[in-house]
């Protein structure tokens, strides 16, 4: 891996009386995606809102060095009130959707055509590319993404996955995405880490071989998915 | 049942098909003739559908000549609409009609906007900022329960009987629903597009002025229209007390001298201005607001 571009050290997240993170450690390269699973409510959207900042009540270190971050939430979040361009356009400034940088990248994410429409009249791929570009407009070298497609039918997964896998590697930025999904994870992060349900490190660190048709991918796919089970038993029990 | 149903499919002769089939094919003109009818009946509902709310009043207005003129009622205790019509006519050459209808409608107006424009700041901080509202708030919602027409002594005896105790006391009577309604809308706001914002680096200024006001712009709308018809009740109230102009002072010339046509007249004309002005208001209100994603309720009940 080349020089880290995020380093997370965290020692110990609470909520109230709850710990919910303790000892997680790890980093994301330049060009690189990290999947990060675990069952719900193990603190997987709580690193990664410790990590966009909008969290700072944590006990640790997390290291970004440009500070620039773009993050993609379950929901597109738009502005009801403002046309997919001036969406687009939203962290550059109040009413920016003229800007070139938008009109680039609604031609990246294919809403060219539909820069004026309200987001009421999107689809719901629509509105989370155009959640995906906001991320972006801003240059980040780092993009933040909390289960962005779980709620998209696959044949749009499937298109998103792609354009973020581009997008992360034409910037060359790094990508943290939270997942429950063991082939998402697969399809899209060259690193897996899965998250214990009882606050600690890492259950499981795997490194995914490039490409799609590597034999050893089934394996990890069996790994990851007992990895989650036993986490998910533990979480039952 | 579904064997008695395919039972009768089968033993259906095929020309008892045939005759079923038969209207719909065999006789265009009944269809043309049927279709032509059903869009001369929407075309017509169409045209009539504005007129519909003025059904009721239209035939009030008939009823209520009916009774004066038949001698129920007597033309002083209710002048019939043609004296009404015809004492506005007097009244509007003269002009004395429209200088009552303009004083009033540029106290409400004033009024109003001083009244809103203090409570969408004042109601801004309070939503905003925690000291602000422990500071703040308690002491507005004592003053919310004073009624408001119980100022009118005081307002008269620390401005006196010119335009300032008018104003004050419209400019109290609208404060108080924009005042709620800022302060509930801004704290209703979505906690997840606050965080958009947040994450995008906004500071507190963006955020309420990019975020957190056009979110809250539905609540604050109905709390402005609520504000501008207590804004024409506080006008008469604040008028009817001590004026020399205006529609309440029509209202209470035409109670002195006994013309309970100017009485009527000022009350219509209140109405006018009262519907008027909520309808501008309301205008306004649906070109804001285009982005609302709403159901609409008669659309979907019918």
């Amino acid at each position: 891996m080349n020089s880290a571009l995020l380093a997370v050290n965290l020692n110990e997240k609470r909520h109230g009386p709850r710990t919910v993170l303790r000892d997680v450690a790890f980093s994301v390269g330049a060009g690189e995606i990290v999947a990060l699973l675990g069952a719900s409510g193990c603190g997987k959207s709580t690193l990664l809102r410790a990590i966009a900042g909008l969290d700072t009540d944590y006990d640790g270190n997390i290291q970004h060095s440009s500070g620039r971050t773009g993050f993609v939430f379950q929901e597109p979040r738009l502005m009801p009130w403002l046309n997919v361009a001036d969406n687009v356009g939203f962290p550059l400034g109040h009413a920016k959707g003229g800007h070139p940088r938008v009109a680039e990248l609604l031609d990246e994410v294919g809403l060219t055509h539909a820069a004026h429409f309200q987001p009421k009249q999107l689809s719901g791929g629509m509105a989370q590319r155009a959640a995906i570009a906001r991320a972006l407009v801003s240059r980040p070298d780092l993009l933040l993404l909390d289960e962005p497609f779980s709620a998209l039918d696959v044949l749009t997964r499937g298109r998103l996955h792609r354009l973020v896998r581009d997008l992360v590697r034409k910037y060359r930025m790094g990508a943290l995405l939270v997942t429950h999904d063991p082939d998402e994870a697969l399809t899209l992060a060259s690193r897996v880490l899965v998250l214990d349900s009882t606050p600690g490190p890492f259950r499981e660190a795997l490194q995914v071989p490039g490409g799609a048709d590597d034999p050893t991918r089934l394996a990890l796919r069996e790994k990851i998915i007992s990895a989650l089970a036993q986490t998910h038993q533990e979480y039952v029990i | 049942m579904l064997q008695t149903m395919s039972a009768t499919d089968t033993t259906l002769p095929a020309s008892a098909l045939a005759n079923i089939r038969e209207p719909l094919t065999q006789r265009p003109a009944t269809r043309i003739f049927a279709r032509l009818t059903d869009r001369l009946i929407g075309r017509v509902r169409y045209l009539l559908s504005p007129l519909t709310g003025l059904m009721l009043p239209l035939a009030m207005l008939v009823a209520w000549e009916a009774v004066v003129r038949l001698g129920w009622v007597s033309a002083h205790q209710l002048p019939p609409p043609s004296t009404l019509a015809a004492t506005t006519w007097e009244l509007a050459r003269s002009g004395s009609l429209f200088q009552h209808a303009w004083v009033s409608s540029l106290r409400v107006l004033a009024g109003f906007l001083i009244g809103a424009s203090l409570a969408l700041l004042i109601g801004s901080l309070v939503a905003l900022v925690r000291p602000a509202e422990r500071l703040l708030d308690p002491t507005f919602q004592g003053l919310r329960a004073v009624p408001s027409l119980a100022w009118v002594p005081l307002l008269l005896l620390w401005f006196g009987i010119d335009e300032t105790p008018k104003l004050v006391l419209i400019a109290i009577g609208t404060f108080f629903p924009v005042y709620l309604a800022t302060f509930s809308g801004l704290g209703n706001v979505d906690r997840k597009l606050v965080e958009v914002g947040r994450q995008a680096g906004l500071d507190r200024g963006a955020v309420l002025w990019r975020i957190l006001l056009p979110a809250a712009l539905p609540g604050i709308f109905t709390g402005l229209r609520a504000a501008l018809s207590l804004g024409w009740m506080f006008l008469v109230a604040a008028e009817l007390i001590a004026s020399t102009q205006g529609l309440g002072y029509l209202l209470s010339d035409g109670r002195e001298t006994g013309r309970v046509d100017f009485v009527f007249i000022a009350i219509l004309s209140l109405a006018l201005l009262g519907k008027l002005t909520d309808s501008l208001l309301r205008a306004l209100e649906h070109r804001v607001l285009a982005w609302r994603d709403v159901a609409d309720l008669q659309e979907t009940s019918a």
